[in-house]
């Protein structure tokens, strides 16, 4: 988890909306995206029991992990696959590059993997020698800008189509002054076809990994992850422990949701269902723990583990959308991050919960109903136990603290505060207690505090 | 072995861990809100770009290439009514079918909600044509249409396959600024004969 300087949400926020056009652009790219996923969502009438199908076998994952992961390793094993265990970030990148090595690999194609971004496998390969290339259009854009993603699922959400066409004419030698995305997509379309004819391994991460059949399910658009897996004898998936579902018909409930809620499409181009290593070909493995097995221990906060990352809470989230990904200074960003990370450490991520409004626009677009922002109010009374708060924040705990004191109340509060992020969005992001949001058009005097707008209007 | 230790101690951490168990639920049958589910699995196919032709023979499949795909370069075809014009080297790889143009297969099952095709190592070898191709065709039975995700998942046994892919239409991206893209690292368009 990298140094212990702690994250400054509302600093790194401070930055990034100081280009007032560019934070607007943003906050119209992921809203766009959110919209999206409402259309889609709305043309499945049973989108609500699917959601809590979802829920209900992803609770029934977290209380039987062990035995579905047992079960998975076996058949995949009878499979032919070879399966490996990984603690944490370092032993996993050790089992890839041991792997890689006795292969001899001097280029790998990864595709879409958050779990190699959090582990940061690409130095730690570099290091050794080996050429990595993320296959993804996002991540080959952010990878070639020496930069992390910034969304789960659109990592190079917040870069514009000029300096794409920027960074292609400086290391592509594309047309300078391009700017068409048909265009530049196509420069990269010739500039990863050779990356992938000349290939030696293929890594991908795994969206699902089905305990009853032993394999893995990887969603892609593009086809990337494909290219590369099927081009060559080696092929390598990386999971972590809680991507495990029990049964191959459970993939009909969450392909059924994962697309949709990412962007609203009915089903991602390819969902690739890798069973068999190929004929004369080696498939791998590694489930990694990473502090994942930690956090199920905690009853408040274990739920975070049913994400399917698909990206809907920070498309909904008004802090993301206003404060950018890199904010967050973790890999998986927006209201999901703001409560994964704090159980990684604490005094890091700290600041992480206070980014919200707690309006709960997360909990309610998420298609496994994680109670996010329940628990981004739970992490912030963590954060003030283990007397890590400064005093910024804690005024606004202490007015959470008195409303969140009764659960009425709270649910009264919520609904006001619903209310006023719809009606009032200036007022919620300008008051004093949300130092992420301090922003552009700050009114000369707040005219008043939560609190006091809070007890004029609680009747 | 660092991996057996490793077994050991997340295992032993996850039985910790791991909370009460809860029933995991069944899943009910869900009615397609579709009136015509060969009717709507063209509708979807079509909006997620997939080009839909409806014929009533196999043997009509020489017409509806030469139309939609006149000065089309190598073809590597899975189906009879189609000759493969592709040389391969014997024991060629995956990597030697870079070049084909247009790839013919066969699809198992169609997806009425959401436009897919699956195709599986049952009926495609290698596993990389679907992708390496510029463009693809794939022929579908109207029986084989089923109206969501659970209907086909119920006809699918993972277990007796080594591969398989649902696809849904050509490869795409909208990772520059949201504009979609259609041609991103696979096919470059997604044809559907549905017979
Ligand atoms: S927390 Fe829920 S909404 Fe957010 S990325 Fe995960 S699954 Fe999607």
């Amino acid at each position: 988890m990298g140094s212990q300087k702690s994250i400054n949400h509302a600093a790194a926020a401070d930055k990034f909306i100081a280009n007032e056009s560019r934070t607007d652009w943003h906050n119209a790219s992921v809203s766009y995206l959110r919209k999206k996923r409402d259309v889609g969502a709305a043309l499945v009438p049973e989108w609500e029991t699917l959601r809590s199908l979802a829920s209900g076998i992803k609770n029934n994952v977290l209380g039987n992990l062990d035995q579905y992961l047992e079960q998975f390793e076996k058949n995949a094993q009878a499979n032919g696959v070879q399966v490996h265990w990984a603690v944490d970030a370092e032993s996993h990148n050790r089992i890839v590059t041991s792997i890689l090595e006795r292969h001899k690999v001097k280029l790998l194609v990864k595709s879409k993997s958050m779990l190699t971004e959090e582990c940061h496998l690409n130095p730690h390969l570099e290091a050794r020698g080996i050429e990595v290339v993320d296959t993804d259009l996002g991540e080959r854009i952010i990878q070639m800008r020496d930069e992390g993603p910034s969304h789960i699922v659109a990592p190079a959400i917040h870069i514009k189509k000029e300096e794409v066409g920027e960074l292609f004419h400086d290391q592509l030698q594309s047309e300078a002054g391009a700017t068409d995305p048909q265009y530049l997509t196509e420069v990269a379309r010739q500039h990863l076809r050779e990356k992938f004819l000349n290939c030696d391994a293929a890594l991908t991460g795994v969206n699902f990994a089905v305990a009853e059949t032993g394999g893995v399910v990887v969603c892609t658009n593009e086809g990337n992850a494909d290219m590369g897996a099927h081009m060559v004898p080696l092929q390598i998936h990386c999971m972590g422990i809680e991507k495990i579902i029990p049964r191959q018909q459970d993939l009909g409930v969450f392909l059924r949701l994962l697309a949709r809620s990412a962007t609203g499409q009915p089903i991602t181009i390819y969902s690739s269902h890798h069973q068999k290593p190929k004929e004369g070909g080696e498939m791998h493995i590694v489930i990694v723990d990473n502090g994942r097995s930690k956090h199920l221990g905690r009853d408040t906060f274990r739920n975070a583990l049913k994400c399917i990352r698909c990206g809907a809470c920070m498309n909904s989230c008004p802090v993301y959308r206003r404060s950018g990904g890199y904010s967050y200074g973790y890999t998986v960003p927006g209201p999901i991050g703001s409560i994964l990370t704090p159980g990684f450490n604490l005094e890091k991520y700290k600041e992480l919960p206070f980014a919200s409004t707690l309006c709960g626009a997360c909990s309610a677009v998420c298609p496994t109903k994680i109670n996010i922002d329940e628990q981004l109010y739970k992490w912030r009374q963590k954060v003030y136990e283990e007397d890590y708060l400064d005093k910024t924040k804690e005024t606004g705990l202490s007015v959470a603290g008195n409303v969140l004191s009764s659960a009425k109340k709270y649910k009264r509060a919520s609904a006001l505060m619903r209310w006023a992020l719809k009606w009032m969005p200036r007022f919620m992001t300008h008051n004093r207690f949300n130092a992420w949001a301090k922003k552009r058009e700050l009114p000369e005097v707040p005219g008043e505090s939560f609190r006091d707008w809070y007890r004029k209007n609680r009747k | 072995m660092e991996s057996t230790d490793a077994r050991k101690s997340i295992l032993e951490s996850i039985r910790k861990h791991r909370p009460e168990s809860s029933d995991i639920p069944a899943i009910p049958d869900f009615e397609s809100p579709m009136s015509n589910i060969v009717f709507g699995f063209g509708e979807v196919a079509a909006a997620n770009g997939s080009k839909v032709v409806h014929i009533d023979d196999p043997d009509q499949l020489q017409e509806v290439i030469k139309a939609n795909f006149p000065d089309i370069g190598p073809v590597y075809s899975l189906v009879d009514q189609i000759p493969s014009t592709f040389q391969l080297r014997e024991g060629a790889a995956p990597v030697d079918h870079q070049g084909i143009d247009l790839a013919i297969l066969h699809a198992e099952l169609g997806v009425a909600e959401n436009g897919a095709v699956w195709v599986s190592t049952e009926s495609m070898n290698p596993r990389i044509l679907p992708f390496i191709c510029e463009h693809l065709v794939v022929l579908l039975e109207k029986s084989s249409i089923r109206s969501n995700m659970h209907e086909a998942y119920k006809e699918i046994n993972l277990k007796n396959i080594g591969f398989g892919v649902f696809i849904a239409g050509p490869s795409k991206t909208a990772d520059i600024e949201q504009s979609l893209v259609i041609g991103a690292q696979g096919a470059r368009s997604h044809t559907i004969c549905l017979l």
